[in-house]
């Protein structure tokens, strides 16, 4: 056991010397070769040589004195390290004899780089990134889903949960604290703007880290039990705006949806809650009806609107939390037996919600396919440039090898050339991507979002993320440049000066493929980024069977100024009337959803004249007031639309669209018929049937339409339509007075239906132009790459070329066969891309908006566009190959 | 001249212990050493001898220190270490076992 102490001290002794005194065993191993090479001579002049046979002969048997100096050093692993830092600051040189080269292969790879960095960052920043609260990494979102009850209503994020089912969670949780959060709008007394406000329960903020800078958080007895005194906790920036940081503010009041809260604290400035969007103001969970009257949500255990977000137990681990949780939520059901919880537990993070992260997969995808297509292009562009400089430097590396270098050794040089290039490129990608973040971030709107806190600036992950991306992409450009290289024949690489290149058809094939690669790629996101575009175009000239332009849609905030459900229809009935005698407006309705954007969606089922009910299917609902159809523009093909009469009576009325009437009626009219919607509502009586109207929405599922007539504004959601001809501010004058005269202070906010439109199609616009952009940069780098090896290649062919020339070869067929040499591997690379672009759009054909995949314009005008660049890139320098005079070129070398 | 013969991997280690084993030694004297021993029928290559004194000194078997040859010059020389001395008789033990066994399988013929 001692003697293997010793050894491991004598080991690291030795290596630390080697390590240190680097040039003194250099001398020490040159001198005791020499010693043994004067030996063995010594010993053939003793048999009888003469002294310089004896040398000779020594020589010839023990080889090349660098080899083994080279592998004494490899027997001691540190040369390993000292290679390392040695290989660096000779590419650090390198660089610098030649920074034209190493700058623009520097940038090439920082835009490849930046562009992946940059989406990582976004994604990592929604989807992963701890949240900025103490302690992140045992916080959880816990997620329950559940199944088995249409009855249930979702607000807010898809996997919330009724306050009763939270509050039995809470108690019976025993691997985690869990807190309860949800977001909602208020309306402050004297200020237009919204105020964003968190619902939370007693423990959320001292669960978060969050500490208050003046009074207190709320007390558990504020938030045990609906009612009692209303208490409200302050932002740090809300306190500094509403009340200029003064400090005493605890025990003031401010009036939120009509109502007066008390002050009880101010949080401090880095509190600033778990959730993307910043809040104002915090409330008690239980307070909640407060803001809200007529929708009490915190008894109704069939609607889920409380997130829960919760602190691990130190001594619990991922595993048993969930399988609590999984127990524990179910249990809470107890009342619904038909009801299935599923349960998931995951890392705390803004949007880390299942249902979130399975809708925003295929867009991700798409973009990171895309960043990764522009890596390749990049790749593909220095591994080019790295072949034409070793094609320079066969000389160097030729006299190296016969010198005794091992391949391998040299191998790992010109390794730690392209990696440590794609360092300095992975830097130069961090800085890009940062500025995209500033873009993008500036880019958000948050005026109509809010103030949010996401968070895009580099963190050790975003850095890890970069310093591998980076060094994968020096690996992988630098390592077939380098084997190529190193692939030579010594002898004819020593005669020659390097230009005339003996192994010329094997490397022209590699840079060949490199170029189509590139070209491929390039047409791929090209192709794409024009079939978005189309469908984007599409979208818009789309037939939605409905009025697509010259309609406001206005908003009003009912529910933050206390309307009940009654006074929101009285309100909204006399808004209606007095709006239709505005000259100009040719119609005015009232919708729960947003046209051409949203739609609830509900089951309906047939119910046959013995008063059963047929089977069930999805539609899509849709409450609306009277003239809602010729509003729209939207055609009444059998029986009526709602009227006036029907909005005041009580007859459960409905209009299906022609889909239902064909599908579920077989032909005949269904006007009469009854119809049952949700299942609980009792039976509607159908009055009418509308043509069929679309959603602009990409994932649109094309659900039947069922309209119920809107009454007594069960959604206080209610949204006016009005159809208007001329002056849109004309419009909006008039609603903006009409308003105020009913009430002043109702705010209301409009936007007209193309605005809508835009919204509506917006993730396939963003995915379009993201895919442009990137497209366009490929294309930059692969017609740089397109020049760069025309113009290598003419260079290298100038002999050639003045052969040729002298021996009477025209100016036209010279520049022909650069030119045709030059774009063989581009034409090759169209039709590989052609082909591969065509996978990828079947790929994406769902947000096409019914754009052919294979759509001849988007493939044909692309190639053609890509083709056309590659040329003017091909012509500039083979022009200087017909400049070519053959008497130089002939005493050229 | 000696005929070259290719050692097994390690063997030349094994050697180069041996070799130390009868007192510190240069290198050159080594690669003579291992020739008058096996009597010319190994010569050992300059390229393979000096890696390996190098490898074993990194491994602490052997040491190095500089001092003066026969014949008045300065020379490193490499004498066991205890670390060595223990490789050595292992490696013998080992070499023998293997020697051995394989005696008898290539005498098996002759027994029958």
């Amino acid at each position: 056991m001692k003697s293997t102490g010793v050894r491991v001290w004598d080991v690291l002794r030795l290596r630390w010397r080697s390590l240190l005194r680097r040039s003194r065993m250099e001398d020490e191993l040159d001198e005791e070769l020499r010693f043994h090479f004067e030996n063995v001579v010594g010993g053939y002049i003793r048999n009888g040589m003469t002294p310089e046979a004896a040398r000779r002969r020594a020589r010839l048997e023990h080889g090349g004195a660098a080899q083994i100096k080279e592998e004494c050093r490899d027997a001691r692993r540190v040369a390993v390290f000292e290679n390392v830092f040695r290989d660096v600051a000779l590419a650090w040189r390198g660089f610098l004899k030649n920074p034209g080269f190493a700058l623009t292969a520097a940038a090439t790879i920082a835009v490849g780089v930046g562009a992946n960095t940059a989406l990582f960052s976004l994604v990592y920043g929604l989807l992963l990134r701890p949240l900025p609260v103490r302690d992140p990494h045992t916080i959880r979102n816990v997620h329950v889903g559940t199944t088995g009850d249409g009855r249930r209503s979702q607000y807010g994020t898809p996997s919330n949960v009724s306050f009763v089912e939270f509050a039995y969670m809470r108690q019976h949780a025993k691997t985690a604290e869990l807190a309860g959060i949800a977001e909602t709008g208020l309306s402050r007394k004297g200020d237009s703007r919204p105020v964003h406000a968190q619902l939370v329960s007693d423990n959320l903020l001292p669960m978060i880290g969050g500490r208050p800078a003046l009074g207190r958080f709320f007390l558990p007895e504020e938030v045990r039990k609906p009612g009692g005194e209303p208490v409200t906790v302050l932002s740090h920036v809300a306190w500094r705006d509403w009340f200029g940081a003064s400090t005493d503010v605890i025990g003031k009041t401010i009036v939120l949806n009509r109502k007066p809260f008390t002050i009880v604290g101010v949080a401090d400035e880095t509190t600033t809650g778990p959730l993307l969007l910043l809040p104002a103001v915090w409330i008690p969970l239980t307070m909640q009806a407060l803001t809200r009257p007529g929708e009490v949500l915190i008894d109704d255990p069939n609607r889920a609107w409380v997130q829960i977000i919760a602190r691990r137990r130190p001594n619990a681990s991922d595993e048993e939390m969930q399988a609590e949780m999984a127990v524990i939520a179910q249990a809470s059901l107890a009342d619904h037996s038909t009801r299935r919880a599923n349960v998931s537990v995951e890392p705390g993070a803004f949007l880390n919600f299942p249902k979130i992260k399975s809708a925003a997969a295929p867009i991700v995808t798409i973009l990171f396919l895309a960043v990764s297509l522009v890596l390749i292009v990049a790749c593909a562009n220095v591994a080019n440039m790295l072949l034409a400089r070793g094609l320079a430097r066969r000389r160097e590396i030729a006299i190296r090898l016969s010198m005794g270098a091992g391949r391998g050794r040299l191998l790992q040089q010109l390794l730690t050339e392209s990696v440590l290039l794609a360092l300095i490129g992975g830097a130069g990608g961090l800085l890009l991507a940062e500025i995209a973040g500033h873009v993008l971030i500036a880019s958000l709107p948050t005026g109509q979002i809010g103030p949010h806190q996401l968070d895009l600036s580099p963190d050790r992950n975003v850095l890890l993320f970069t310093l591998l991306v980076a060094s994968l992409t020096g690996v992988i450009f630098g390592l077939l440049p380098a084997l190529n290289t190193l692939r030579l024949d010594l002898s004819p690489a020593l005669k020659t000066s390097g230009l005339q290149d003996a192994a010329r058809p094997r490397r022209q094939w590699l840079q060949n493929t490199l170029i189509a690669v590139q070209v491929a790629v390039c047409l791929v996101l090209l192709v794409n980024a024009g079939l978005l575009l189309r469908a984007v175009q599409r979208a818009f000239s789309m037939d939605t069977g409905q009025a697509t332009r010259n309609v406001l849609i206005a908003s009003f905030d009912l529910r933050q100024q206390q309307y009940t459900a009654a006074d929101a229809h009285r309100f909204i009935n006399t808004l209606r009337e007095n709006m239709n005698l505005v000259p100009g407006v040719q119609g005015v309705s009232v919708t729960s959803v947003r046209p051409l954007f949203d739609q609830c969606g509900s089951v309906a089922s047939l119910v046959g004249r013995d008063g059963n009910s047929g089977s069930s299917f999805k539609t899509s609902c849709n409450e609306v007031g009277p003239d809602y159809f010729q509003t729209m523009k939207i055609p009444i093909l059998f029986g009526r639309e709602f009227t006036r009469a029907d909005a005041a009576g009580d007859e459960k009325l409905a209009i299906v669209d022609e889909s239902i009437a064909r599908t579920k009626f077989e032909g005949h009219n269904p006007v009469g018929e009854r119809i049952r919607i949700g299942g609980y509502d009792g039976d509607y009586r159908i009055v009418g049937v509308a043509a069929p109207v679309r959603l602009l929405d990409a994932t649109n599922r094309g659900l039947p339409q069922v309209y119920t007539v809107m009454r007594g504004l069960r959604n206080t959601e209610a949204k006016m339509v009005i159809r208007y001809a001329g002056s849109i501010e004309t419009v909006i004058k008039s609603l903006q007075h009409a308003t105020g005269a009913l009430d002043g202070n109702v705010s209301v906010s409009t936007e007209r239906i193309e605005e809508n439109a835009m919204q509506a199609v917006a993730p396939v616009r963003i995915a379009a132009s993201a895919t442009s952009a990137l497209g366009t940069v490929g294309m930059v780098l692969a017609c740089t790459g397109v020049y760069g090896v025309i113009a290598f290649a003419v260079r290298r062919r100038r002999r050639e070329v003045g052969i040729r020339m002298a021996l009477g070869a025209s100016r036209a067929r010279v520049l022909r066969l650069v030119l045709w040499q030059g774009l063989k591997p581009v034409a090759a690379g169209i039709v590989v891309g052609l082909g591969l672009a065509a996978w990828g759009a079947v790929l994406i054909r769902a947000i096409l908006y019914g754009v052919s995949p294979f759509d001849p314009i988007a493939f044909g005008a692309t190639a053609l566009l890509l083709a056309g660049v590659a040329l003017l890139a091909a012509c500039l320098p083979a022009r200087d190959a017909i400049r070519v005079d053959p008497a130089i070129t002939l005493r050229y070398d | 001249m000696p005929k070259e013969v290719d050692l097994l991997q390690g063997t030349l280690d094994l050697l180069i212990l041996k070799a130390l084993a009868l007192g510190p030694m240069h290198g050159f004297g080594v690669s003579l050493r291992l020739q008058q021993l096996s009597r010319d029928a190994l010569q050992v290559q300059q390229g393979s001898l000096y890696p390996a004194l190098h490898r074993l000194e990194h491994q602490a078997l052997i040491a190095s220190e500089w001092g003066i040859s026969d014949n008045n010059r300065k020379a490193k020389f490499y004498s066991l270490t205890t670390a060595g001395r223990e490789r050595l008789e292992r490696e013998t033990a080992e070499w023998e076992r293997l020697s051995g066994a394989i005696r008898l399988i290539l005498n098996a013929g002759e027994a029958v």
